[in-house]
């Protein structure tokens, strides 16, 4: 009984010390989302109908004679990041049950036939947009011809492959064909940049930097799947701080009156990052979904939530934001957080100002939803749970005020929903299935062997990476007799302005607010 | 003589001996079934376990949105005419609750929710607005408004003026006094065009005592008891040379109960069953948030944590005690111009009726609590409160006795919460020491440390 009382006193003195401890500890301020946890576990029966609902889209809007879906419903057109969204929806029915083995082999032996023979832009990587019945690269009317790159799309095309490729090792050969077809010379500079590409006035390609925080690393984070060094794209800076409901939301801080890119704050990029990367860096091959080994994007990702959540609460207005169609003029819109200096601002790709089409995009729904266990995000599944169309598929959004459903259906928006709910089943997306390099046991992919023969002729003509030669892959070349390609003259003398190794400073997440 | 003989002759005395022993017992024993005595108002003073005053420290993120999310109710109702609707999407208003709005103003603007300019031109049309209240024939606002169109509503007792809803209205106009001259014109001029002399009013001579004035408060407002008449007096004693002695007088009525060994006073509030004991937290409150305890208020207020505190969480049977009531609007709607008239008798008899069935675990009670003595039970009554949020409205009243949600979203709830996190991070809100520039953060005091 004493020594029960003692025992009592001690956890009392114990607690006690914790308390006395707990403001230090408290001293820094975190975001209530940080705390949330993803959602994981089977899908319930309310989650398989969304899952089914979402996958009708991809039912109607199949193209047998390419193998690829449409991007907008009924309309033949489609980008490598429409693609990639279709790929998380074929992977997401397939795990899920909602097609079997077969049907995924018949739509992916196809689709990846249709990227092997695609006609590239002018002979580098495939062009921004093509047309899903005939396969031939188009304008934006959809006419053939060509326009140029986007770096972005080709990076989450990057990404999907990889995850396809490690998930489905059969298909291993038919993706690394794809992207040895691909020349990366102006895509990735040596500073690890990406650039886009569009024609001039006289039809001259130019490349441009492309990409704005959030969607920059994202894309990244595929080149870096496939060996390439991101230094410059993967680094949060240039960015400030915008104060949006006492949540510091970063943003890119590159003017977009200069550069004709608006450096919008959605919620997709952030999201995508979570949902495939797990917020982890790109060699981080372990699969646990809760912890982030990434520096900052999971921090970033919990303030584009919490000013949502925010908002929320304090305006009584649900948001779920992001870059969505619309089934009126002007048709696309990108409905942010933040854009072009302005808090909650709706802009067209012209940077006209349209708050009455602002919705919340069904996709940016279930994966908050999905990424943030929390009350919030159960309201938005119960506001979107049917907001579809039989054998649609999901609208595009439902608009914040109130004139119903956005009655647009895209590949985008119902494979993005998709992958989320293979995510609350799966976790992390990108799983390493495919042995480890660093032992010695590995048998390389064939875009490594390709990566490290001294006698494969278009390594440097392509701008292909230096694969870092781990014992595996060494292990490999003195079995086959494969001579080793040179490694080049040090990163740090191609580009002295990236230390892809430099720490990243987080910025705090409030202040004015809390102020005394 | 033996004993035996001794006793027997001196059995008289011994009776009479006994008699008075038993006597004795009886009184002593009396004396303990009595209650214990209750003390009077003068002798309340500060008990040992009376806590030091939290320190004001920065806000927590979740305190920074739930302010935010109080303010909202006043950005969602107020007038073109730049007052605050009582109630969420009810258009009337009293005095009471306009004092809440501009304290709420007063708040929000210490907390960065609103900037500077749309403090200044809220405060300044609001106050233009109270200058164009019509007036009751004695020269003082009535009770009750339509915040729409500033027409004075019926109410029961329409000559009496409401003098504890005017203490509550020139409070914050004190604070602009003291801490927003820009607005002090404004503030003058708008007490030179009431006769606030009227609400204070000779009561004759009254036998032997002094003849004082005494208090006008309406028959109906329910907010007439002891605690209230403290927080609004300390105000109107300054309307004149007299109104000190008449507000300071201690006012008819007043008794302490004693609860778990504390005495509180009984707010002596009528039921239709004659007065019952009742518990009243909101004016101790209020006073601590606004003007910072006194050692009566602060005495009152910690006393009746205690029992509040000793309550929460005992056996049913022991009996919940709450310190909050549900509050009741006129009924504005049967003033509205078109609508069937109802007898005057009926729409405000309820002033003070059944108090016990709207006893209420208060948002703004619990706010309050939380606001000024920090320990963990008001940080738990607190974090029970979080359910009342209601996005894009504010907070919501709180839980019936039953457990039930009151739904009511109205100026005073959200007006406590903004005034309870304001006194979080900047202490009472009249404070006249918090005008001098701050000192240079200074590091905690820590033993043995030194700093360079």
């Amino acid at each position: 009984m004493r020594s029960l009382w003692l025992r009592r006193s001690g956890l009392a003195a114990l607690l006690a010390a914790l308390m006395l401890l707990a403001p230090a500890i408290q001293a820094a301020v975190s975001l209530p989302a940080s705390d949330y946890k993803v959602r994981h576990g089977e899908l319930t029966e309310r989650e398989m109908a969304v899952a089914k609902n979402a996958w009708a889209y991809f039912i109607a809007n199949y193209q047998p004679s390419t193998g690829l879906v449409n991007a907008v419903n009924k309309y033949p057109s489609t980008t490598m990041w429409d693609s990639a969204s279709y790929l998380a929806a074929l992977t997401a029915a397939r795990e899920l049950g909602i097609i079997d083995k077969a049907e995924f082999d018949r739509r992916l032996l196809q689709f990846l036939a249709t990227l092997n023979k695609l006609v590239l832009f002018q002979n580098q990587v495939p062009n921004k947009a093509y047309n899903t019945i005939t396969g031939q690269k188009v304008d934006y009317l959809n006419k053939p011809g060509e326009i140029g790159f986007s770096a972005i799309d080709i990076g989450r095309m990057l990404l999907w492959l990889k995850i396809i490729k490690e998930r489905y090792p059969e298909y291993g050969n038919s993706i690394d064909n794809v992207v040895l077809g691909w020349d990366f010379t102006h895509v990735v500079d040596d500073c690890g940049t990406l650039h886009g590409a569009y024609l001039d006035g006289n039809k001259q390609p130019q490349y441009v930097q492309e990409g704005r925080l959030g969607y920059e690393e994202y894309a990244a984070a595929g080149y870096q799947l496939w060996g390439f060094t991101t230094c410059q794209a993967s680094r949060p800076e240039p960015y400030v701080l915008a104060d949006i409901y006492c949540v510091l939301v970063p943003y890119d801080s590159r003017d977009p009156r200069m550069t004709s890119q608006h450096n919008y704050v959605v919620t997709e990029s952030y999201l995508l990052h979570g949902l495939e990367m797990g917020w982890d860096n790109a060699d981080d091959r372990d699969n646990d979904a809760r912890d982030f080994s990434h520096p900052w994007m999971k921090n970033f990702a919990d303030r584009v939530y919490q000013a949502q959540e925010n908002r929320y609460m304090i305006t009584g207005t649900l948001t779920a934001r992001s870059e969505h169609q619309l089934d009126k003029s002007p048709y696309f819109v990108y409905d942010t957080v933040y854009s072009d200096g302005y808090n909650w601002n709706t802009i067209t790709d012209k940077g006209l100002y349209v708050p009455n089409v602002a919705a919340v995009s069904l996709k940016a729904a279930l994966g908050m939803w999905v990424l943030w266990n929390s009350p919030y995000t159960d309201r938005l599944f119960d506001t979107i749970e049917n907001a579809d169309e039989q054998g649609k598929g999901y609208y595009e959004g439902l608009y914040e005020n109130g004139d119903g459903p956005i009655k647009e259906f895209t590949a985008n928006n119902n494979g993005i929903m998709l992958e989320a709910l293979l995510f609350k089943k799966e976790g992390k997306l990108l799983r390493f299935n495919s042995n480890d390099p660093r032992k010695a046991s590995y048998a390389p992919s064939m875009w490594e062997k390709r990566l490290v023969d001294i006698f494969e002729p278009n390594n440097s003509p392509r701008n292909r990476p230096f694969p870092n030669v781990t014992p595996g892959i060494k292990n490999w070349c003195e079995q086959s007799g494969t001579a080793v390609r040179s490694a080049p003259s040090c990163q740090a003398c191609k580009c002295a302005r990236c230390d892809s190794q430099a720490p990243v400073k987080l910025p705090p997440v409030a202040t004015t607010c809390l102020k005394q | 003589m033996s004993l035996k003989s001794g006793i027997y002759s001196a059995r008289s005395y011994l009776t009479i001996l006994i008699g008075f022993l038993i006597g004795f017992a009886i009184v002593l024993w009396v004396e303990r079934q009595m209650p214990t005595r209750v003390e009077s108002t003068d002798g309340i003073v500060l008990s040992d376990s009376f806590p030091p005053l939290p320190e004001a420290r920065e806000l927590t993120f979740d305190e920074a949105v739930w302010a935010r999310i109080a303010w909202q109710y006043f950005a969602n109702n107020t007038q073109p005419n730049g007052l605050v609707n009582a109630e969420a999407e009810k258009p009337w208003l009293s005095l009471w609750s306009t004092g809440s709005y501009l304290l709420a103003a007063i708040a929000a603007q210490q907390l960065a929710i609103i900037p500077e300019a749309e403090f200044d031109d809220r405060i300044g049309s609001a106050l233009e607005a109270l200058g164009a209240l019509p007036l009751k024939p004695d020269g003082l606002p009535a009770a009750f408004y339509h915040a729409d169109t500033l027409e004075a509503l019926p109410s029961a007792a329409e000559s009496a003026g409401s003098a504890i809803d005017m203490g509550r209205l020139l409070m914050p106009l004190q604070i602009l006094l003291w801490r927003y001259p820009q607005h002090a014109a404004a503030v003058n001029q708008l007490l030179s065009r009431w006769r606030l002399a009227g609400l204070l009013q000779s009561s004759g001579p009254q036998g032997a005592s002094l003849p004082v004035n005494r208090w006008v408060i309406r028959t109906d407002d329910p907010r007439g008891s002891y605690g209230y008449r403290l927080y609004a007096g300390s105000v109107l004693r300054l309307i004149n040379a007299s109104a000190g002695l008449a507000v300071s007088q201690p006012p008819d009525g007043l008794k302490l109960v004693e609860i778990d060994g504390h005495a509180v006073p009984d707010e002596g509030l009528r039921t239709p069953w004659g007065q019952q004991p009742s518990l009243i937290s909101m004016p101790y409150l209020l006073t601590g948030l606004e003007q910072g305890f006194d050692a009566r208020s602060g005495e009152i207020t910690w006393r009746i944590m205690q029992i509040v505190q000793n309550r929460t969480g005992t056996p049913s049977d022991a009996g919940e005690i709450n310190s909050d009531y549900a509050e009741q609007a006129p009924d504005f709607v049967g003033a509205l111009p078109g609508s069937q008239p109802l007898p005057i008798q009926n729409i405000n008899d309820s002033g003070s009726a059944s108090l016990a069935s709207r006893a209420l675990t208060s948002t703004r009670s619990a706010f309050a609590w939380y606001a000024l003595f920090r320990n963990r039970w008001s940080e738990a009554l607190r974090k029970g409160m979080l359910p009342m949020i209601e996005p894009g409205k504010g907070w919501k009243a709180g839980f019936n006795a039953d457990g039930s949600v009151n739904g009511a979203i109205d100026a005073d709830t959200n007006a406590m919460v903004l005034e309870s996190l304001s006194y979080i991070a900047h202490g009472q809100l009249l404070c006249l020491g918090c005008l001098a520039a701050p000192l240079p953060a200074k590091q905690p005091q820590q033993q043995g440390v030194t700093t360079k």
